[in-house]
């Protein structure tokens, strides 16, 4: 029977812990005993079973995380929904995700910029909210009735795809002509204290659900969508060709309240929450925003 | 207000791979799942197996940077990518070999150890929960005792090394008293 201290020796040189000339030492060792020769296969049999088991338990954990991806082919006339990979916060109050993507056609570029005011949404999703097992999920042409089952919105993307009932508006409601004026408390710079002291109650936290999915689109033939987003289910859909374009999704909490920008080649939009109409990207042009934004990017 | 973008924060990332959080695993699969999947299916592997590759590499990784071994010198994705390439590469030579062999190669199957696989298996079925985690943790993650004690919430490392003792010792007790059944101890 090998010795206390034998079997701590074995241990660390089953786990490769030892000095090369401590390991030498316990080879030398290891050949006069004949016993702790035997211990050591048994170790080694039971350290290999927990690791094992180990690696199992590790892929079946892999096994269960929905890849939300589609697959990587695309042909042009096809709806493409992809999915971001999206990093989540913890905590109630505060996070903030940015979802790269790739894209791969410089989009319409629309100047006009007339984003209302936002009232985002106060809830967040708690839900992963992507769609499973790489199924493609169309984006959805919104009609005025919002809870429509399933079934019928099926339909309706279906129409929606085909061009005959979308009832996208082609840009954003009426409302102010202000760019965005955010309050003073959602302003992204607003409390760069109370950021500071909302981390320390650990929202530096974790990689958790996620609170919103995204799902971009290729939209080839319809060229009504070509650049426009759209929040439905608690997702946002892009229209549009943003296939291999990096683009982030910047989202600012406040008091519960999220306000979402998107940022893609080099411009910033607003996302507007409110309701899920599909509305048109439209660039924030007010080089102040513009301009705390890029600074909130580039501190990351 | 806070703003926390998760402009995944590369070196964020590795930090808490290197602790062992599983959270931070589980993003970087699917951050990466199709771009490393795709070597695999563009070089004559099914959609399982670019899969198989892809977990099998991440795993390597995983327990790679948990013990302390790596010091990373690219992006995460080079490497994970490389450990990819290897892995398939070898699986291909591996199924060439295979179906060179196949007419005469005798599968033996070694029972006796097969059955080792069992009873160890077994045995670590056996432990309570806690007991498992320490034990994996410090055998498979190879993590320090201080971040054992971290992340199953032990008041310091001396709890983590208590614990991880007297679990190992529990399990080589239920392995021995089911090998000298077996005869195995010989």
């Amino acid at each position: 029977m090998a010795s206390e201290r034998e079997l701590e020796l074995l241990d660390d040189y089953l786990r490769n812990k030892l000095s090369a000339q401590d390991k030498s030492a316990f080879e030398e060792l290891l050949k006069n005993e004949p016993g702790l020769q035997k211990e050591l296969r048994v170790q080694q049999q039971v350290v290999n079973s927990l690791r094992n088991a180990r690696a199992a338990e590790l892929k079946r954990m892999l096994n269960n995380v929905p890849i939300t991806a589609a697959p990587a082919e695309t042909t042009g006339s096809s709806m493409i929904a992809k999915v971001a990979a999206w990093m989540v916060v913890a905590g109630l109050v505060g996070g903030g995700l940015y979802v790269y993507f790739q894209s791969e056609d410089e989009p319409a570029q629309n100047i006009s910029a007339d984003s209302p005011a936002l009232s985002p949404a106060a809830v967040p999703s708690d839900k992963p909210g992507t769609s499973e097992d790489n199924k493609i999920q169309p984006p959805v042409s919104q009609s005025d009735v919002t809870n429509e089952s399933e079934e019928t919105a099926k339909l309706e993307a279906e129409k929606g795809a085909n061009g005959q009932s979308a009832k996208a508006t082609d840009s954003v409601a009426p409302a102010a002509r202000n760019v965005f004026e955010p309050t003073e408390e959602s302003r992204p710079n607003a409390s760069e204290s109370s950021a500071a002291s909302d981390s320390n109650k650990g929202v530096a936290g974790v990689v958790s659900t996620p609170s919103i999915a995204i799902e971009a689109g290729i939209n080839g033939n319809n060229g009504k969508y070509n650049f426009h987003y759209q929040f439905k289910d608690n997702k946002l859909y892009l229209y549009g060709v943003f296939e291999k374009n990096l683009y982030e999704l910047m989202e600012f909490f406040s008091n519960n309240k999220r306000t979402l920008f998107l940022y893609y080649k080099d411009k910033y939009y607003l996302l507007d929450e409110d309701d899920s109409k599909i509305k048109r990207l439209s660039p924030i042009s007010d080089p102040a925003l513009v301009k705390k934004l890029k600074d909130y990017r580039s501190s990351r | 207000m806070v703003y926390r973008s998760g402009a995944v924060n590369e070196k964020e990332i590795f930090e808490r791979i290197c602790k062992g959080d599983e959270k931070a695993l589980e993003y970087l699969y699917q951050k990466y799942y199709r771009m490393m999947t795709k070597l695999v299916v563009t070089n004559s592997g099914t959609e399982e197996e670019a899969r198989d590759i892809y977990q099998e590499a991440l795993i390597v990784f995983w327990q790679k940077a948990t013990s302390g071994n790596l010091v990373l010198t690219s992006k995460m994705s080079t490497y994970i990518y490389s450990i990819c390439q290897n892995l398939w590469r070898k699986e291909l030579d591996r199924k060439k070999r295979l179906s060179n062999e196949e007419k005469d190669a005798a599968v033996s199957l070694d029972t006796e150890s097969e059955e080792r696989e069992r009873i160890l298996a077994r045995c670590i079925e056996q432990l309570g929960e806690t007991c498992k985690k320490v034990l994996m943790y410090y055998y498979f993650e190879e993590m320090s005792m201080q971040d054992i004690a971290e992340k199953l919430g032990f008041a310091n490392t001396d709890t983590a090394k208590t614990k991880k003792y007297k679990c190992k010792k529990k399990l080589d007790e239920l392995v021995k008293a089911q090998y000298s059944e077996q005869d195995f101890l010989d």
